[in-house]
């Protein structure tokens, strides 16, 4: 019963304390390997070097996940001149893994796509639940998160990107 | 102590900016965290709560995950109130090495593939530590731990037996874009637990692994082609004279597993294709079942493809095929691209057998007949699985209305209980009755004896197997509106078949002890009967399923579902305990808002259908908190190609909180 109630007021007071501040410090983000779908390797830090990083978890199985793809594919392309990179890292088991680039081409999706069978990656950038949007700064830093996805919520995801490379262009 | 310590400090490390100390100061760590909360409480006795906290640090070349997990009990699984995970990891240069919770994947997962899934319960990572030395071209993974894993037995929501793997494996993995090869080992000392069977209630065993992979990635298409063999032993410990124990192996079970995996691509067009052959434990098609006793065969570590789709629709996924990664061989194909028009394609076929036909000798011996070839078979004493998908999604409406359609079916035998085909002994027997009276105006009978038996051979065909067969429309739509609202519809529609099918001149075996046949007609041999048999509850010939449900919700901030799932006749019956607002409020019934109606004894017309409603609402863009109300039906629930059977939740209420900051 002890237990139950320290869970409860841990709980309580980090869910009270974060909703109460407008800008929660997202923190840096650690350098992570990925190993994109046609076999070469490349690392968050080295595509950092170009520009900031669109960072969304995903699986073939994922229905919203799926959903959301076809903005993120538009934002890449648009703004890619501007120095984003989306990346698109799939968590696709072994058992299903197969699928995953068939998918993306007969798509026509431009983004990157690493895969995470294993959801390493996920698991040290709390990814879990799908699909998981992270945005991130040229310095590693994490400018917004976002879990899950609704219609219409790709123009909040195209305001924080516009926000992010207009600061950029200040700098 | 360390670990309450931790959570004591957990708050003050995520909210203090200035004040933490030492190693704990966010100043001196990059760190994120997340938060899992699920509590359920349904009429029938049914209350769970499970909370996860995931916490990961890093600084430089160092980082640390700890997941801390209080549920008692969870929806599924043992109750924990500790540490459940941790991981230290530590790189420098080419070398990394890892301490804790390790979960790697080596190829596609014939040797080693670990995985947590918590939907299902599925955890199979091992705790130890991980080496790895890696340079542009070349990677070496030594690990080392234990892992323990729980399968549930009798009781649907606790695991009953546990299997315990002391694991050590190698892997080696070359890069020479566009080629990379593998290599790998791994064996497993395991402690089996055993359904009791006297006194032995465990059994000592030895798993040995070999595996190797390369891959090819071109222009236009790919490859990736694995094989793995494995040979399980029986360990027995004996002590010697000077009072060492000595270790003794005893071949057990020898399997092993290929698989094949293409894809070719042409514009946005893609063809898919995949091909496995998976043989551990070939066992007859009447102990189809998973067997506890039955020990040797794939291991938990192997998490394999399965060559089937995963469907992510509910009623799809009931329907779905459970693998039998022990004995299975088969390949699927899918074709799938984009129209000019933007609407996309798939197309999805799948064919699975055992790797061989079976044949009866006698009610409990078979011949097992191996299929010629690569192929899978259509022969129904193969346990046959087919499976076909075709899907049309994309948008209309200038892009606010997007659309899915799809058809899905499949066909299955699931299990055979005889068939045999060719000439072979029959028996008649010849009675005469011994006591009989006279009552009325007819006489009765009242005992019997036999006086002679007839044997004679004639051609036998025969027999009895059970068989499954699906059909499944779902449709899926969502229109944008102005605001970010939007609106959103899916309808789904399911036939289902399960029969018992009895074909054949012969009935069955004369006994146990030898393979003698009793005609149908004994006075006319070639006399054969075909009988199909529904096996739902009251004769019912099929079950029809349907679904509904609406949703509304704005961008970035709520939804509000509701969700009505009706069947005309349950697999498993269960009883509704009670009648809620809701499912009156659905259905317009009056007399419950009258108090005209008893709670505990919902109404006829309420039976096999289930209401829920669910309201979602984001606190924030990383915070989300849902409550759902009413009843979900159980079934099937598969993720990642992983099958669980979970109960119906009845007329309760769901609450969950997921944040990530």
């Amino acid at each position: 019963m002890r237990n139950i109630k320290l869970i409860i007021l841990i709980l309580s007071f980090n869910m009270i304390s974060i909703y109460s501040q407008d800008n929660v410090s997202l923190g840096k983000i650690p350098n992570i390997d990925l190993k994109l779908l046609n076999g070469k390797k490349t690392t968050l830090y080295k595509l950092l070097k170009t520009g900031p990083v669109l960072l969304d978890f995903w699986a073939t199985w994922c229905k919203p996940c799926k959903q959301v793809m076809k903005h993120l594919n538009k934002y890449h392309n648009d703004y890619k001149n501007q120095g984003l990179t989306v990346v698109m890292i799939n968590q696709d088991t072994p058992r299903s893994l197969g699928k995953v680039k068939a998918y993306i081409n007969s798509k026509g999706y431009d983004f990157l796509v690493s895969i995470d069978p294993n959801q390493q990656i996920s698991k040290k950038l709390n990814g879990q639940i799908m699909p998981n949007l992270i945005l991130v700064n040229e310095d590693a830093t994490v400018k917004w998160r976002h879990q899950g996805y609704m219609p219409g919520e790709e123009l909040e995801i195209k305001e924080q990107i516009e926000s992010l490379l207009l600061s950029l262009k200040k700098d | 102590m360390y670990k309450k310590f931790l959570l004591a400090v957990f708050p003050f490390l995520i909210q203090s900016e200035k004040d933490a100390f030492s190693v704990f100061d966010l100043d001196f760590w990059n760190y994120n965290a997340g938060i899992v909360m699920n509590f359920g409480d349904s009429y029938d006795d049914f209350t769970y709560m499970e909370n996860r906290m995931d916490l990961n640090f890093f600084k430089n070349n160092f980082s640390a995950w700890l997941q801390y997990e209080y549920s008692d009990p969870p929806e599924l699984g043992f109750s924990i109130k500790d540490l459940r995970k941790y991981r230290i990891e530590y790189s420098s240069g080419p070398w990394s090495i890892k301490y804790g919770d390790i979960y790697e994947v080596w190829g596609r997962g014939l040797v080693l593939a670990q995985l947590d899934d918590q939907g299902i319960d599925f955890d199979n990572s091992s705790r130890g530590y991980l080496i790895n030395y890696q340079s542009d071209n070349i990677s070496v993974t030594q690990m080392s731990g234990e892992t323990v894993n729980a399968q549930l037995g009798a009781d649907l929501r606790h695991p009953e037996f546990e299997f315990t793997h002391n694991i050590d494996a190698t892997n080696i993995n070359f890069e020479a874009y566009p080629f990379s090869y593998g290599l790998s080992f791994l064996q497993s000392n395991e402690l089996h637990q055993l359904k009791p069977l006297g006194v032995m209630d465990t059994v000592d065993i030895n798993h040995r692994l070999h595996g190797a992979y390369i891959s090819w990635f071109g222009s236009n298409m790919d490859i990736f082609i694995e094989y793995m063999d494995k040979q399980s032993k029986s360990r027995t410990f004996q002590t010697n004279f000077s009072g060492q124990e000595i270790e003794s192996l005893t071949p057990l079970k020898r399997g092993s597993a290929a698989y094949f995996n293409s894809n070719y691509y042409l514009g946005n067009w893609s063809l898919f294709f995949e091909y496995k052959r998976y043989s551990f434990d070939r066992l007859n098609p009447v102990d189809t079942d998973y067997i506890i006793n039955n020990y040797g065969n794939r291991i938990d570590y192997q998490v394999m493809p399965i060559l089937y789709r995963e469907q992510n629709h509910s009623f799809l996924g009931r329907a779905a095929h459970q693998t039998n990664a022990n004995d299975e061989r088969g390949y699927q194909v899918e074709l799938s691209g984009g129209l000019s028009n933007g609407f996309q394609v798939v197309t999805q076929f799948s064919h699975l057998s055992r790797n061989d036909t079976w044949e009866s000798i006698s009610p409990i011996e078979w011949n097992r007949k191996n299929i010629s070839g690569l192929l899978p078979t259509t022969n129904f004493s193969a346990l046959p699985y087919l499976e076909f998908y075709a899907e049309l999604n994309g948008y209309l409406l200038n892009n606010r209305l997007q659309f899915k359609t799809a058809i899905g079916t499949n066909e299955e035998v699931t299990k055979v209980n005889r068939f045999f085909k060719g000439l072979s002994n029959t028996i008649s027997e010849n009675w005469t009755y011994t006591d009989s009276i006279w009552y009325g105006e007819d006489w009765f009978y009242l005992d019997s004896q036999i006086v002679s038996m007839d044997t004679s051979i004639n051609q036998i065909e025969t027999m009895l197997y059970q068989k499954s067969k699906s059909f499944t429309i779902p449709i899926d739509l969502t229109l944008s509106l102005k605001n970010g609202y939007s609106v959103g519809l899916g309808l789904a529609y399911q036939e289902r078949y399960k029969n018992n099918v009895k074909k054949g001149n012969a009935g069955g075996f004369y006994n146990y002890a030898d393979s003698t046949w009793i005609l149908n007609d004994e006075t006319n041999p070639n006399h054969s009967s075909n009988e199909t048999t529904s096996n739902y509850p009251n004769e019912t010939p099929f079950q029809i399923n349907r679904m509904f449900s609406l949703s509304i919700g704005k961008a970035s901030k709520w939804a509000l579902t509701l969700n009505y799932d009706w069947t005309n006749v349950q697999e498993i019956i269960t009883i509704d305990p009670k009648y809620n607002p809701l499912e009156a409020f659905i259905y317009g019934d009056v007399k419950y808002f009258k108090g005209q109606r008893n709670d505990n004894n919902p109404p006829p017309f309420t039976k096999n259908k289930w209401v829920s409603l669910e309201f979602s609402y984001n606190l924030s863009s990383t915070q989300r908190i849902s409550f759902l109300y009413g009843s979900i039906q159980g079934g099937l629930v598969c993720s990642n190609g992983i099958c669980r059977i979970l109960q119906p939740f009845n007329d309760g209420l769901k609450l969950s909180y997921s944040a990530i900051f």
